[in-house]
């Protein structure tokens, strides 16, 4: 692995580039890249890119050009090692690099573009699902069934319970007041 | 496998004539009791709440009778697992699982899955099963998980291709609705499918047992396991556990006895043949609902219903090793699920005079009706029979002494008649347990297995001693959700708890037990009043309700379990033989369990924050969209303004509908998730900056989501 190179930002403060630095550490940690080593110098990659630029004109945060920078390096990584074009979307790359335990497996090759071995490659490239197997359609309708007696007398009283609460508050009452009333007469 | 038609005719006659004998013997003592001096109105009523309530006590006595008889006699010559052949080693058809879920304990599903796949594995058998986790998950925290899960569980056991996750966008028709899913788009390709609930677990050899089964007997249209109670911590837990292992047995064994070829379906740990099922099995509407839940709440049952009028067999495979479930962790959450089934069971009684439907079908739905409906009887029975006391000691002029008909001839007396008639009707309601008793303690091997005939025995008092505390709490439960559910209360479809967390608390305890306590203060206080003999003899009913609150809360707790369990009081045979799957899952699930949940402030949205946050878990979300809604384009201004109200706003700002509508557009996720990472902080909510810093200090493998 490469030697960490002194970085000597000649624009930004010292509080913008610490930033920058802890937004790219937490993307790359996000990306699941544990190996410090290796993170550190992408992240000193990455920033002495933003470095070697000319500084923004329009105010544009430096966090916001760090990550917007790793996000074109990766789209470069990616593009390049799931050969597709630049701009197609990294969702497949992120998604083969998830799939064939990349960055576990080959822990200093993220962002690499020269030392990506060809299994990875390869592993990236063909890491796909299928989150089911190819349809076979059936026709699963009811049968027609003849419920007999009870939607007549029982339908037609559920429906409307259902549909109008307050008769069937109503009902409730009735009901309640009926068996005061029932048990009035009875125990006299 | 079939059943002589005229064999299984003879065993029916034979089971109901037992009933109709014991049930008739008791209405005429029970007559003869109450009509003395001629029958008031209120004797007739009780007489009429007897007679039904009678018959279910005799019916349960009967089934453990004729189960204690075929167990005794080495089990029943046309059992189905008897065209099981030990040495078969014809090659299997692929044969689906599937498991639908909703907003369930992912790491409990998916343990559940992996140890049924390596035991699948172990037996050479992986490759002829395809796995399917339904997803009805509306909760993004779960979904993602799944999700993640599912990629993570495929990458660990090599699944892919064998295990298959989808997640439907609108859940319509709930589980059954899920599994009619499932076979419209693929189950034209598989004869047969395995049917399992969130927290089922079966052995490969159960698994694999239950495909030969099929196999063997082409007429067979579902085959029920009968799966053993596992994994319960809490003490109703462990009751409910010792209770089903212990006395299970010859309930099932009787039921076999008189159902044959023509049983039930439970819903869960069933194999199904497809092509009947789709196409005689599809669930009629019921008259006059809306579509979304127009479908039978307890889909089983009907199905079984519809599986025998197509003519095909359902079978009950109840020896069967090797099927597992878990229980309700308490006895709130145990009213919670009985309420969804009482719904589903009421609703059965739209089929029972419903044309073609098979006479046993009749008689399956007619149980599962009053299996709720009878705590409504009991109750009645119970207010009717303290009135009728009141009225024999206060108004009418013959007391139950007054010597007439059957006493007469005896010459024992009305009340020792009546004492007779109860000693009678606890018998048969405790001989089911006394047979049970009996077989395991008669057996060397299966009582050692309940940890000794002196912890058996002491089981079976602290079981009993409990079940009768909880029963007229489960009456008036059951009594009210009959009620509330036939005047057309709405019951939701909820996520089941299957585990407990952290107990039942005073505040759920109270609520959810108050009128209880009061119905048994008021009743302990009105039977006083009528006579201190009525008050003492119905003592263990006011003081079951009297007693709820405390009495639920410590059922809920796991200490008193585990302190019975120490010294292998209610001790089951798995736990002291544990099956090789129940001890792994034991290992997994204590392990997952152990790890560093994520930080609270972020636990509300951590699977929305996951997907947007983490690269990877993004390009899994985003993926599975793209193979499942290709048609997806560009997000319109509803989209935008949602986007930029959940980066500005943070996820709290979206209500769960907006969550959801987001979660489902894959060009606004993979957008979101760019534009979090590339916005400056103060364009963002705080709670997102706060939540990139937080969530890389958990540990980097992702086992689940939510155990990062």
């Amino acid at each position: 692995m490469d030697a960490l190179t002194p970085f000597v930002p000649v624009w930004g403060t010292p509080e913008e580039w610490n930033l920058a630095y802890e937004k790219v550490e937490n993307y790359l940690r996000a990306f699941r890249v544990e190996s410090r080593l290796h993170r550190a110098r992408l992240i000193q990659m990455v920033l002495q890119r933003v470095a070697d630029r000319p500084p923004p004109t329009d105010g544009t945060p430096l966090t916001t050009l760090a990550i917007r920078e790793v996000q074109t390096m990766m789209q470069e990584w990616f593009g390049r090692i799931m050969e597709e074009p630049q701009d197609a979307s990294d969702t497949p790359g992120r998604l083969g690099l998830l799939l064939c335990d990349g960055q576990t497996r080959w822990p200093y090759c993220f962002l690499e573009l020269e030392r990506v071995p060809e299994e990875m490659m390869t592993k990236m490239r063909k890491a796909m699902f299928r989150a089911g197997p190819d349809l076979a359609v059936s026709n699963m309708v009811p049968r027609e069934i003849d419920l007999g007696l009870m939607p007549e007398f029982v339908g037609d009283a559920l429906e409307t319970f259902q549909r109008k609460p307050f008769i069937r508050a109503v009902i409730l009452w009735a009901l309640l007041l009926g068996l005061l009333g029932f048990l009035f007469w009875y125990t006299r | 496998m079939s059943i002589d038609a005229r064999q299984l005719t003879r065993r029916r006659i034979v089971f109901f004539s037992i009933i109709l004998l014991l049930t008739s013997v008791a209405t005429w003592v029970m007559a003869d009791i109450l009509w003395r001096g001629g029958v008031t109105r209120t004797e007739m009523f009780i007489l009429a709440l007897f007679i039904p309530l009678f018959a279910l006590v005799s019916f349960g006595f009967t089934q453990a009778l004729v189960g204690l008889w075929v167990l005794w006699r080495g089990g029943d010559p046309h059992r189905i697992t008897t065209t099981l052949k030990e040495d078969d080693t014809t090659p299997l058809p692929v044969t689906a699982i599937a498991l639908p879920i909703y907003n369930e304990d992912v790491s409990q599903v998916y343990e559940g899955l992996r140890i049924m796949f390596r035991s699948l594995e172990a037996l050479g058998q992986a490759d002829r099963f395809d796995f399917f986790i339904l997803s009805d998950s509306n909760d993004p925290n779960k979904w993602i998980e799944e999700e993640v899960s599912w990629v993570e569980l495929c990458k660990q056991v090599k699944g892919f291709g064998r295990i298959f996750y989808r997640h439907r966008q609108i859940p319509l028709n709930r589980k059954s609705g899920n599994i009619s899913d499932f076979c419209r788009r693929w189950g034209a390709r598989y004869r047969y499918m395995v049917v399992l609930d969130a927290d089922s677990l079966m052995s490969g050899k159960a698994l694999v047992s239950l495909v030969r089964l099929m196999e063997a007997n082409p007429r067979a249209g579902i085959i029920q396991t009968a799966p053993q109670l596992i994994r319960c911590a809490t003490l109703y837990g462990r009751l409910l556990q010792f209770a089903s292992t212990l006395y299970g047995p010859v309930f099932l064994a009787g039921m076999n006895f008189w159902q044959g070829n023509e049983g039930n379906y439970w819903g869960h740990n069933a194999i199904i043949r497809l092509a009947p099922f789709i196409e005689h099995c599809a669930l009629p509407d019921i008259p006059g609902q809306p579509q979304a839940s127009s479908k039978f709440m307890s889909h089983d049952y009907v199905e079984a219903a519809l599986m025998l009028r197509s003519g095909y067999e359902v079978w009950l495979a109840y020896d069967l090793p090797g099927s597992y479930e878990g229980g309700p962790p308490s006895l709130i959450d145990n009213a919670k699920r009985d309420r969804r089934w009482c719904k589903g069971n009421l609703q059965h009684a739209w089929l029972l005079f419903a044309k073609g439907i098979h006479h046993i079908s009749r008689l399956h739905l007619m149980l599962g009706i009053f299996s709720y409906l009878s705590s409504l009887l009991w109750l009645l029975l119970l207010v009717a029979g303290s009135f009728q006391c009141y009225r024999e000691w206060y108004v009418l002029p013959h007391g139950y002494d007054y010597d007439v008909g059957l006493s007469r001839l005896l010459d024992i007396g009305g009340g020792r008649l009546a004492l007779g008639l109860f000693i009678f009707t606890m018998s048969l309601l405790l001989a089911p347990k006394f047979f049970s008793w009996i077989l395991a303690a008669r057996d060397p091997h299966r009582r050692r297995r309940f940890g000794g005939m002196l912890r058996l025995c002491s089981g079976c008092l602290i079981e009993q001693l409990f079940s009768m505390l909880v029963a007229p709490v489960q009456m008036l439960f059951h009594s009210f959700f009959v009620v509330t559910i036939l005047l057309g209360t709405r019951v939701g479809w909820g996520t089941q708890k299957r585990a407990p967390t952290g107990g039942v608390d005073w505040g759920d305890a109270v609520r959810m037990h108050w009128i209880h306590m009061c119905a048994g203060l008021l009743w302990g206080a009105i039977a006083w009043q009528i006579h201190p003999t009525l008050f003492w003899w119905m003592s263990p009913v006011f003081g079951g309700l009297v007693l709820a609150v405390p009495f639920s809360m410590l059922l809920g707790q796991t200490d008193p379990a585990r302190a019975l369990a120490r010294v292998g009081l209610l001790t089951t045979p798995q736990e002291i033989v544990v099956p090789n799957e129940v001890s792994h899952l034991d290992r997994n699930l204590t392990a997952i369990r152990e790890r560093i949940p994520p930080p609270e402030r972020l636990r509300e949205h951590y699977g929305f924050m996951q997907v947007l946050l983490d690269p990877l878990v993004n390009s899994v979300h985003v993926s599975l969209l793209r193979q499942r809604h290709k048609q997806r384009g560009a997000p319109g201004e509803y989209y935008r303004a949602m986007e930029e109200k959940v980066l500005r706003d943070g996820p709290g700002a979206l209500t769960h509908r907006e969550k959801t509508a987001l979660l489902l557009h894959p060009v606004s996720m993979a957008r979101l998730h760019q534009q979090i990472w590339l916005l400056p902080d103060a364009q963002l909510s705080p709670w997102w900056t706060m939540a990139m810093r937080q969530y890389n200090i958990l540990t980097s493998q992702p086992a689940t989501a939510l155990y990062r």
